[in-house]
């Protein structure tokens, strides 16, 4: 016969995160049968299976993996720096003035961003957001959903126009990005145009290059996470 | 224009003097600008029929740009949305570049109002709040309201940040406490 004083106990643990080992020596602890344990954990199973299922807001919250062939940087985003170069250059020209360096970056850039765009991968797992990337040495970013500070999408000019938009997921690290704050120098109109970099660096992911629902979409899961996964007492998320 | 409205903004609105205060903020520095180059003309060519017209040339491209000015404001005014969710803060300004950040209420480490000179002249507040990054410093700022709303959204949003952090703290002890239900009897 099941107890349904174990019943809850058990959702109550398991809710917190604790291991089946850790409840069931708790129980047989406090006098319990195993056959007892055995029969109360398969009653719950089922219960708790179909609470996972219907309380996720966003099903790739809670069942699917996310990654980013789900929403990917856009083919668009590769050709984003090189319209900008060659527009600059094309304004200059009527005015007068030639800018041969920024023709010489043009190809430089038509062969650096595919490869970045290729070689960068995020996917949301069930405790952290992990970044790989990198062309020539790679490097893996591991971020706890407890300590995202702030989540930030922008849209510069080029993006409104044709659609994009990028998204910006900051932790606390490496002083809050206060390293940065050098470049910060006087200007008349406050300057959205720091160079734009891909992935991990910092204190912040940068998501450049997406469609721009599909950076609502993903700033929506990364929320939903968050608040699923609040932080604990100790300072760090892990 | 349509203004972004929320309920946030409706309760703690933003006051259309901020219009106002911006627009004069650059009338200052485009008029100063004009007047350097005024004298400029006039200490460089001073004959006085062609100085009257270019005179007259430099007001027109003044005003012209003062009122390119205020129409950018009225429209940034008009598109500038902030609402305090159940679970964040999210403010999206900018009208031609938006830029958005959002702050879970749990992230917030600080708010803080202040007046610059024109805002004292005129009645205004800024209301800044920052998690632990330096841009949200940066970007995340309500301006341009007036005294009952600043007053209210400091309150509301310390307020909030207490609760959640006060829950969270007991939600855990509640957890922690949790021992397991005593055996039945064995027959």
């Amino acid at each position: 016969m099941i107890n349904q004083d174990i019943v809850n106990y058990i959702n109550a643990e398991m809710a917190k995160g604790t291991s089946r080992n850790d409840i069931t020596n708790a129980l047989v602890g406090s006098g319990w049968q195993s056959k007892d344990i055995d029969e109360a954990f398969n009653a719950t199973s089922s219960v708790a299976a179909k609470n996972v299922a219907s309380s996720s807001l966003y099903g790739a919250s809670q069942g699917l993996h996310v990654t980013e062939k789900d929403y990917p940087i856009t083919i668009l985003w590769i050709f984003k720096a090189p319209i900008n170069i060659i527009l600059v250059s094309v304004i200059a020209l009527l005015f007068g003035y030639y800018f041969p360096y920024l023709l010489i970056a043009l190809p430089i850039y038509l062969i650096a961003n595919p490869l970045i765009r290729a070689n960068f991968h995020y996917s949301i797992e069930d405790k952290f957001f992990v970044v790989k990337q990198g062309v020539f040495s790679k490097n893996q970013r591991n971020l706890p959903y407890g300590v995202i500070q702030n989540v930030l999408a922008k849209q510069d000019l080029f993006d409104r126009i044709f659609g994009l938009a990028s998204l910006r997921v900051e932790n606390a690290s490496l002083g809050g990005g206060g390293s940065d704050s050098k470049r910060r120098s006087f200007r008349l109109t406050s300057s959205r145009q720091e160079a734009e970099s891909v992935g991990a660096s910092g204190n912040k992911v940068n998501i450049p290059g997406l469609r721009k629902k599909d950076a609502e979409a993903l700033k929506n899961i990364i929320l939903q996470k968050m608040k699923e996964n609040p932080i604990e007492d100790n300072q760090s998320g892990l | 224009m349509k203004i972004a409205t929320s309920n946030t903004r409706d309760q703690y609105p933003l006051s259309t003097r901020k219009i106002f205060k911006k627009t004069l903020s650059s009338i200052i520095v485009w008029g100063l600008l004009a007047l350097v180059c005024v004298v400029l003309a006039f200490v460089v060519a001073p004959s006085s029929s062609g100085g009257a017209i270019a005179l007259f040339v430099a007001a027109l491209f003044f005003l012209f740009i003062i009122f390119i000015v205020w129409l950018y404001q009225r429209w940034y005014f008009a598109v500038y949305f902030y609402d305090l969710t159940n679970d964040y803060i999210v403010i999206r300004k900018g009208p031609i570049t938006p830029s958005e950040i959002t702050i879970p209420y749990e992230r917030i480490q600080d708010v803080y109002v202040d007046q610059d000179l024109l805002d004292r002249m005129l009645g205004l507040y800024d209301v800044h709040l920052s998690s632990a990054t330096v841009s949200s410093g940066m970007s995340a700022h309500i301006d341009g309201v007036e005294r009952q709303a600043a007053d209210g959204l400091r309150a509301i949003l310390l307020n909030t940040v207490k609760e959640r952090i006060s829950k969270h703290r007991s939600g855990q002890d509640v957890v922690r406490n949790n021992t397991p239900p005593p055996a039945p009897p064995t027959i």
